[in-house]
């Protein structure tokens, strides 16, 4: 079975390319457009990595990310934050609230590709 | 003469007057007398001669007696009253009349002895009253210049000649190379001094251009007058002076303040934002610009052949990935200049976390454990601000989880330091967070009025809660929550520069101003008929290699303080070691205490001499023992081309003036004789404090044995018997 990943942005203009990306890689692309509907995501599927924007409407990506390591059983998801905050503060805070990497846009799609893909395989599932 | 002879003089020639009217008028009246009427006269007469003389006699002593009455009851104790009230009137206030004499001299005496005892009552009023008003005056100019001493802006008063009456320490660290005079490796004269000119550290043509436009500004009758420019000053600081004229009541400028502020890093980093700005946006326009050219040219001909269709390809991608690197250069360099408009300084972490712990126990009724940690790290940022935005988390926390015990952490790691406030209980969601980011730092009515959100932003600072146990072992039972806040570190470098602090201290009477200097007349041709107590003095002393200086021993330090209007400026000092450019007899490090690797790398005496020749500009050379320490001078006169043509004196000699008696002249035997205590003897500028303090001693006493200028203390020092000591 493949793996899941869940996009979580708001902005079409970066969704459009990862998902295609992530597609083309073989994995099962889940889109979230708010935290919300993030979060009934994991609950309905829990993907097994989520690209994360730390601007959402209503509540930010930390927030998002502190509420699923709240959970023990989604200990395992991995966390990418995706975002164009480049402060090494809000770097240290993404890391601090249990994010597993954190990327600044613009990015290497080259890379981000091999950073999911190395990730997911060291999942055992 | 005396009163009472004068008066004996004055009263016989009366006498004898009076003899001879009654003579003329007794023989006047014989000449009338008929012959007959004759002969009865002269022969009652001549039968009565005895009586007629005893008469005479009787009469004239009679007179006589009265005359001597007259004389010691009014006439004697008249003349000494007049005396004595004029003692009472000039020389003696508390000088009172005894005397004995007629009763209305007496009463007389008693009225001017009462208005003279009430006379001098008031006067000795009036008198504590102006002691009085003086010691006021003196506090308030005390309390000014310390004030000004003290203010976080450079401060530089000077007459309408340029002649500097004051400034402070800020000015110093400003116009002065290195600020510090113990800096190793520069040779550092201090040209900002009292009675200097101001030229000497700022252009003089600016300072003119300044005076003229404030002259005009004053002749168009304008108000708050400033002048403002900018130059560069020592040490790459760019400073912006302003100007500001002091006016008399007629508004005559006799004088006008400086006002300097170092705006080095302002200008920089306005200069580096408006580069990255114009990089940042014509590059991204090209780079977009391209990118949307390729694009449209793609979409406009869907049909193009697969060639150009990569060619047009691959400039998005090049233009994209030329973009993205140069945002990240460009955000990079915004972040490491990291100026921001905010006046933010340095505080010590532990005097924040006191202060957190004082205001929230007080105001909060909560207790606050400060744990051990980096309490010894600076953080940048707004004092006031923090310590109300963690006081007021803890009184969030407080209200709205109950939680009155906290543990405050101050921790550092590379690039972050993390202050955590800690406590049993569950962690903070960050919804809840995020909800008081958004409140007003208002604690019971006291605090900021700006969200919490703004202070952090400003301080370019992250705030999250989490477990306690995620950072460290968690053995105690139950479950402990911590809220982080992290703010970028401050780096050693800016800790360094930015370390200093206005300090205003009223104890700390700084010792350069002299108001008085308002009234200086200026360079004055002849010297030396001015009084010593009015001229400007260089004590100086020298450490040598040896005791020969036409042997080859060699300067290794000068030390110098200046003296002006009597007192001794220990702000304004010369102190440098000097390479000597020959080995260093271990004998004499036992007098100097100098060592050898002390001296490497240190200036010569030809970088030296010319510093201090600037220093000792215009004042008289003073040393103990100068003849020793100007031949030192000299000997480097053909080297260096520094020649000294200062007066010189020399307190040996002076002492020698004053107590001829006395054998021992060396610093210490002449200190004692004075009571001076003396500290840090054998280095140049510690026995150049010596000596200025015992020269200043000195000026009175040598006053008293009637030598007042310095012509005669150049004359009485050459006649002692030391002067013939010759080196």
């Amino acid at each position: 079975m493949p793996h899941t990943i869940l996009i979580v942005d708001d902005e079409p203009g970066i969704v459009v390319p990862l998902e295609f990306l992530m597609k083309k890689s073989g994995y099962t692309v889940l889109i979230a457009r708010t935290g919300e509907e993030a979060l009934q995501w994991i609950e309905k599927k829990t993907p097994d990595l989520i690209l994360l924007d730390l601007m959402l409407p209503l509540c930010s990506g930390f927030e998002i990310c502190q509420k699923i390591r709240e959970h023990p059983q989604w200990k395992s998801i991995k966390i990418i934050i995706l975002t164009a905050k480049s402060r090494e503060t809000d770097m240290a805070k993404g890391i601090a609230l249990g994010a597993d990497a954190y990327v600044t846009k613009p990015f290497s799609t080259h890379k981000l590709v091999e950073m999911v893909s190395e990730m997911v395989n060291n999942i055992q599932k | 003469m005396k009163t009472k002879n004068k008066f004996w003089v004055f009263a016989l020639a009366s006498l004898f007057g009076l003899i001879i009217s009654i003579t003329l008028v007794t023989y006047h009246l014989w000449g009338q007398l008929e012959p007959d009427q004759q002969t009865v006269m002269w022969q009652i007469i001549k039968g009565y001669t005895g009586y007629l003389f005893i008469i005479l006699i009787l009469a004239s002593s009679g007179i006589g007696f009265v005359l001597d009455f007259m004389v010691n009851t009014y006439i004697i104790p008249l003349a000494k009253l007049v005396d004595e009230a004029l003692v009472i009137s000039t020389v003696n206030p508390s000088h009172r009349i005894k005397l004995e004499g007629a009763k209305n001299i007496v009463r007389l005496v008693e009225i001017i002895n009462t208005n003279a005892e009430r006379m001098q009552q008031s006067d000795s009023h009036e008198k504590k009253l102006i002691v009085k008003e003086k010691a006021q005056l003196e506090e308030e100019k005390n309390t000014l210049a310390a004030v000004i001493s003290g203010l976080p802006e450079g401060v530089v008063i000077c007459n309408v000649e340029g002649q500097i009456l004051l400034y402070n320490k800020r000015a110093r660290l400003l116009l002065s190379r290195n600020g510090q005079t113990d800096d190793d490796h520069h040779i550092s004269a201090r040209l900002l001094g009292l009675g200097r000119s101001v030229f000497g550290v700022v252009d003089k043509y600016l300072i003119i251009h300044a005076l003229d436009e404030m002259t005009d500004a004053i002749e168009q009758k304008k108000e708050n007058i400033i002048y403002q420019f900018i130059i560069p000053s020592v040490n790459n600081v760019l400073l912006r002076i302003q100007a500001i004229p002091i006016l008399r009541d007629n508004r005559e400028m006799y004088g006008f303040i400086l006002v300097l502020y170092d705006i080095t890093q302002i200008v920089r980093s306005a200069a580096k934002r408006d580069v990255f700005l114009e990089s940042l946006t014509v590059m991204s326009r090209s780079s977009i610009g391209a990118i949307r050219a390729a694009i449209e040219t793609m979409a406009a001909y869907p049909d193009m052949q697969a060639l150009e269709q990569e060619h047009l390809q691959k400039v998005i991608l090049d233009e994209s990935v030329v973009l993205s690197r140069r945002l990240d250069r460009v955000e990079k360099k915004i972040r490491s200049s990291g100026e921001s408009q905010w006046p933010l300084d340095n505080m010590r972490c532990s005097d924040l976390a006191e202060a957190v712990k004082k205001k929230a126990e007080e105001k909060l009724e909560v207790s606050i454990i400060l744990e051990k940690g980096a309490e010894d790290m600076l953080i940048k940022g707004d004092h006031l601000a923090l310590v109300y935005t963690i006081c007021f988390l803890i009184a969030q926390l407080k209200e709205t989880q109950g939680i009155e015990r906290f543990v405050y952490r101050t921790q550092k790691d590379d690039r972050f330091l993390l202050i955590d406030l800690i406590w049993p209980g569950r962690v903070l969601s960050l919804e809840t967070l995020r909800q008081w980011q958004s409140l007003e730092l208002m604690i019971q009515g006291e605090g900021l009025p700006l969200p919490m959100k703004d202070v952090l932003e400003r301080h370019g600072a992250e705030i999250w809660p989490q477990s306690e146990s995620e950072t460290e072992s968690q053995t105690e039972s139950g479950a402990k929550a911590c809220l982080r806040l992290l703010f970028p570190s401050v780096s050693v470098a800016t800790e360094k520069k930015r370390q200093w602090r206005p300090r205003i201290s009223l104890e700390n009477r700084p010792e350069f101003y002299d108001f008085d200097l308002f009234n200086q007349p200026g360079q004055i041709p002849d010297l030396d008929n001015l009084p010593l107590a009015q001229l400007r003095y260089t004590v100086f002393d020298t450490e040598t290699t040896g005791l020969n200086p036409s042997g080859g021993d060699e300067i290794i330090s000068v030390g110098a303080l200046r003296i002006i209007n009597n007192r001794l400026l220990h702000e304004e000092y010369f102190d440098q070691l000097v390479n000597p450019q020959r080995p260093l007899p271990p004998e004499s490090i036992r007098f100097h205490g100098i060592q050898p690797e002390m001296l490497e790398g240190q200036p010569t005496i030809e970088n030296v001499l010319p510093q201090f020749q600037r220093f000792a500009e215009d004042t008289v050379m003073v040393a103990h023992n100068a003849a020793f320490d100007m031949r030192m001078l000299q000997i480097k006169e053909a080297p260096t081309g520094i020649r000294f043509i200062n007066p010189v004196l020399d307190t040996l000699l002076l002492s020698a003036v004053v107590h001829p008696s006395h054998t021992d002249h060396n610093i210490e035997d002449i200190a004692q004789r004075l009571g001076i205590r003396v500290v840090g003897r054998h280095t140049a500028l510690g026995d150049a404090i010596a000596t200025a303090e015992i020269f200043i001693k000195l000026i009175p006493l040598l006053e008293q044995k009637g030598i007042r200028t310095l012509k005669q203390a150049r004359l009485s020092s050459k006649k002692t018997y030391y002067a013939r000591l010759k080196y």
